[in-house]
């Protein structure tokens, strides 16, 4: 192939925001100023923060971390100062760096999700991120994620109120991922992310103990990259909306499976746990990975395994 | 503690094993070369720790060691093998790659310590990072007691006792020196000749430090303590490692790799173990 030593285009469209690549930081495994201290932000996709409720969460108790074969366990419980604290603390500071922020968002009720969506109607945030994996309050504890129901209530609500573009953040705790997924998308999803964490328990058997405070905790890391990279596949091929993918990203090939599965751009988060660096360093891959076999940008890449599966 | 206002750029890096020793029964030193020590000494202050990354990629997760001391060119972490990555680290040999991560989380705050004397109170595993900071004490010209405890045999006795004024040594089985845990060990000391110190530092299990913090409210002595907790990432990126510490007349939760490892004792929330 001619022009293999030309850099790729990496930019990317997500929901009708543009990335200059499609690199992004997971929820929850990203803080902007300790983060910032081993790479510059700047080289970033975009920025997805961790989790932000109406009020402060004050989350689980310790320990609220379990490693397990490859991957990690964790039960931090979405720990974060409240909507108010974020707008007036943590936003300024990212306003600094160029990459779009997209602001995760978390809740009890559907009212939770709501003021959140409010308070960040009129700032900076270029798009929300709604996680439906925390438990319904008012519905005896039950996901907002695992019911098709309740997820199509949360994305009507939060879509109604929002002036951002809304992703939502899917639960994999689900018997069939692309039902719970044509459902947000009926409802006016802009874009669909996924996977959150799998649930998992973790015993230390010399104490004979469960080893997190909180009993569960969710399954991340590369452990789950096949789990993860077959429901982005899957929705995928089940919804119209933009895709952005996550589970287990470690390398620049991991992101490029996923971009060829259909996803529009990916996150990382657990590799940058164990790896401060991995958000960069998985794009300076993706992007030698793309020059070596001559692919010029990530829509010729997914076009290149749509070939090849025949489709 | 400190809380470092300025913007501190971090790194991961790679050492050189300059060699490692069986201390006693699990506890292992190992030396560590590298051009970054270099930066690492002009930065690195008592109470911080490193991150090891592991080689096997089925432990993800970096072990937070504290940093010892550095000397003579060579980074020495003493560490308790306890689990699968401990036991990698404990396997490795001279010239063997083993990757890093900059000094991490607050140290001892140590401007409260213009003059006087220091009690440094260390159980176990919790004695290497009162290595580095006796020597910082020393430096300042502050007068230093150790008082350190073990459940069986000691280790850096000989380390300590070049630095500090006094060392005190306890073993819980009386093998060793004082048999019973450290804080009965400073009742009878203070009994028999009276105990001043202007600050006390301490680093150890759990349910030591929180024995101690009672003795030094009742005493009135300022008491800082180095916790450990299960963590994740280690910089403060996944606030996995939670403390509860009191601040502005309420319990938060703070990352102790990042706020700290060391806390006041006074504002450490002890939950019954």
């Amino acid at each position: 192939m001619q022009n293999k030593r030309k850099e790729p285009d990496l930019t990317v469209d997500l929901a009708g925001i543009w990335l200059k690549n499609p690199i992004t930081t997971a929820s929850g495994t990203f803080s902007p100023r300790d983060s910032g201290q081993f790479y510059d932000l700047n080289q970033l996709g975009a920025m997805i923060t961790k989790g932000i409720a109406p009020e402060p969460w004050e989350g689980n108790p310790s320990p609220r971390i379990a490693e397990t074969y490859g991957g990690m366990l964790n039960a931090v419980g979405l720990q974060n100062p409240g909507v108010e604290a974020y707008i007036r603390e943590e936003l300024p500071y990212l306003e600094q760096f160029s990459p779009p922020v997209i602001a995760n968002v978390v809740g009890r009720t559907v009212e939770d999700y709501c003021r959140v969506a409010e308070a960040l109607s009129d700032t900076s945030v270029a798009m929300l991120e709604v996680n439906i994996s925390c438990p319904n309050v008012k519905a005896g504890g039950i996901g907002f994620g695992t019911d098709p129901a309740m997820a199509a209530l949360v994305t009507r609500e939060v879509k109604r109120i929002s002036k951002k573009p809304v992703l939502i953040k899917l639960s994999p705790n689900v018997t069939d991922i692309t039902e719970i997924a044509r459902a947000v998308e009926s409802e006016g999803a802009d874009g669909i992310s996924l996977i959150n964490t799998l649930l998992g328990m973790s015993i230390d058997a010399r104490r004979a103990k469960i080893l997190l405070a909180n009993g569960t905790g969710g399954l991340s890391g590369p452990a789950i990259k096949p789990v993860a990279l077959r429901m982005v596949y899957q929705v995928c091929r089940a919804v119209q909306i933009p895709v952005l993918g996550l589970g287990g990203i470690r390398t620049g090939e991991d992101a490029a499976e996923f971009l060829m599965a259909g996803a529009s751009a990916v996150s990382v988060g657990t590799a940058a746990l164990f790896n401060p660096l991995a958000p960069i360093e998985i794009l300076q891959e993706l992007k030698e990975f793309m020059m070596e076999m001559g692919y010029r940008t990530i829509a010729e890449m997914r076009q290149a395994f749509q070939e090849g599966q025949g489709k | 503690m400190c809380r470092d206002k300025e913007w501190v750029q971090k790194s991961l890096v790679t050492g050189r094993v300059a060699g490692q020793e069986r201390l006693t029964g699990d506890v292992y030193r190992i030396r560590i070369q590298g051009d970054f020590l270099e930066d690492f000494s002009r930065e690195v202050k008592p109470g911080q720790f490193v991150n090891v990354y592991m080689k096997d990629r089925s432990t993800l997760l970096p072990r937070p060691v504290s940093i010892c001391r550095i000397q003579s060119g060579q980074l020495e972490l003493v560490y308790r093998v306890v689990g699968k990555g401990t036991r990698e680290m404990a396997g490795y040999h001279r010239g063997d790659a083993i990757r890093l991560s900059s000094p991490l989380g607050n140290g001892f705050d140590l401007s409260c310590c213009q003059s006087g004397s220091a009690l440094l109170v260390g159980g176990g595993v919790g004695i290497p990072p009162l290595l580095q900071l006796a020597g910082e004490l020393n430096n300042r010209g502050i007068r230093s007691m150790a008082v350190l405890g073990f459940q069986r045999e000691p280790f850096l006795i000989q380390e300590m006792e070049k630095i500090c004024d006094k060392v005190l040594v306890a073993t819980e089985d009386g093998s060793f020196g004082f048999a019973g845990n450290v804080v009965q060990l400073i009742e009878k000391e203070g009994q028999e000749k009276g105990l001043a110190a202007d600050q006390v530092f301490s680093c150890g299990p759990k349910p030591m430090l929180k024995a101690l913090a009672d003795l030094c409210r009742e005493r009135e002595l300022p008491l800082q303590v180095s916790l450990e907790e299960r963590m994740g990432c280690g910089y403060g990126a996944c606030v996995g490692c939670a403390v509860d510490i009191k601040q502005d007349g309420k319990i938060q939760r703070k990352a102790v790799c990042k706020d700290g490892p060391v806390f006041l004792a006074e504002e450490v929330f002890w939950h019954a173990e």
